[in-house]
């Protein structure tokens, strides 16, 4: 009996494993309604067959690939149309607008103010004066549009030129060269290991990570020994 | 793209399994309740010595025990234990000559396996 609780909690996890990869990323961040009911389905459809073997394993993956079926078909419509995107994920509403909170919308949201409070503080506000405009979106996260003397300095505000962000990618990690990432930025080991002697260090043998962006910049750590950031005459960078 | 063929390719396999699942268990399920019939019709014929029934029971037995297995992908195996067990308590009586626990046991096994396509199949009450 061991051994089949075993490998049926071995099919049972990588089924739910692949479905739930297949179902995509945003099942595990931010939820849709619908996607959320099929999280805790799925969850309760694996365990029941897992632990009673009088069960075939059939009756929970079954309703397991019936779920994820519909979970494609109702994101398919929801991308697809306006309409049936109203009605799987719902609208945004604006529970804060220019003349304050909005009690109704609210209200019809089940919300209190001391949720949209608690919101708010998530979102980084901690008085209501400062929020123009507060929005629940579909998946029940709060956004919120600071009224601008609340509004965060930017650099164009300033007029200031900025370095543009870069992309750092790791090239080197643990060992191992990334060979994918190196063949990406259109550069080789020895190219590699020769920047890292440049650098001042004596070689990959004592690295364990090393990142390049896409402006030529290279961050090396070495095992022992504090970090170096090695600009380096890389021209290639278009990732 | 990709996704969308792997789903369909999905619901079509979820779909002709479903109607695999129909036919294979309508045939087994109907041929063991079309054998316990004609059997619990001889049982009644012989009640003096069901003895020389045993013959047939075996035949179903051995005919139900090589589809058990294969139902046990499909079906709870606990409503599969109830036909199971009904046929061998049949057996033992039948070869004790004991016509009054034998026809009890044979008439629930008729029961249940009249039943058992109901229980089994794709029906409003099991869907609610």
């Amino acid at each position: 009996m061991i051994y089949t609780l075993i490998c049926r909690s071995l099919i049972v996890f990588l089924t739910v494993f692949l479905l739930i990869r297949f179902m995509g990323k945003r099942q595990i961040g931010e939820m849709q309604p619908f996607e959320f009911v099929v999280t805790l389905v799925i969850a309760d459809l694996a365990t029941i067959p897992m632990s009673d073997t009088a069960l075939p394993l059939l009756h929970g993956i079954i309703p397991l690939f019936t779920l994820v079926c519909l979970h494609y078909l109702l994101c398919l419509l929801s991308r697809k149309s306006i309409l049936w995107r109203k009605l799987i994920n719902g609208k945004p509403i604006i529970v804060i607008g220019t003349n304050g909170v909005d009690y109704e919308a609210l209200r019809r949201l089940n919300m209190s103010f001391n949720d949209l409070i608690e919101g708010l503080r998530t979102a980084g506000y901690f008085n209501l004066e400062e929020v123009l405009y507060g929005i629940i979106q579909t998946n029940g996260t709060l956004t919120a549009v600071p009224r601008a003397p609340y509004a965060p300095l930017t650099a164009s505000d300033m007029n200031i030129e900025k370095e543009q962000a870069t992309l750092p990618m790791i090239v080197f990690a643990e060992g191992k060269i990334n060979k994918e990432n190196i063949g990406i930025a259109g550069i080789d080991s020895s190219w590699l290991a020769l920047q890292v002697k440049k650098a001042g260090l004596n070689g990959l043998n004592e690295i364990i990570l090393i990142t390049l962006s896409n402006t030529g910049k290279l961050y090396i750590q070495p095992k022992n020994k504090p970090f170096v950031v090695y600009q380096s005459n890389y021209k290639g960078g278009s990732w | 793209m990709k996704k969308a063929i792997v789903v369909i390719i999905t619901v079509l396999v979820l779909l002709a399994f479903g109607l695999a699942e129909c036919l294979f268990v309508k045939n087994i399920v109907t041929n063991l309740d079309n054998s316990v019939g004609e059997l619990l019709g001889k049982y009644e014929q012989n009640k003096d010595d069901v003895r020389n029934l045993i013959v047939d029971i075996d035949s179903i037995k051995e005919n139900w025990d090589k589809h058990e297995n294969t139902l046990c992908l499909i079906f709870n195996h606990k409503d599969m234990s109830v036909i199971t067990d009904g046929l061998s308590r049949l057996k033992s009586y039948t070869i004790n000559n004991d016509y009054e626990n034998g026809i009890v046991e044979l008439k629930l096994l008729k029961t249940n396996t009249e039943k058992q396509p109901h229980v089994m199949g794709f029906n409003i009450h099991n869907i609610l």
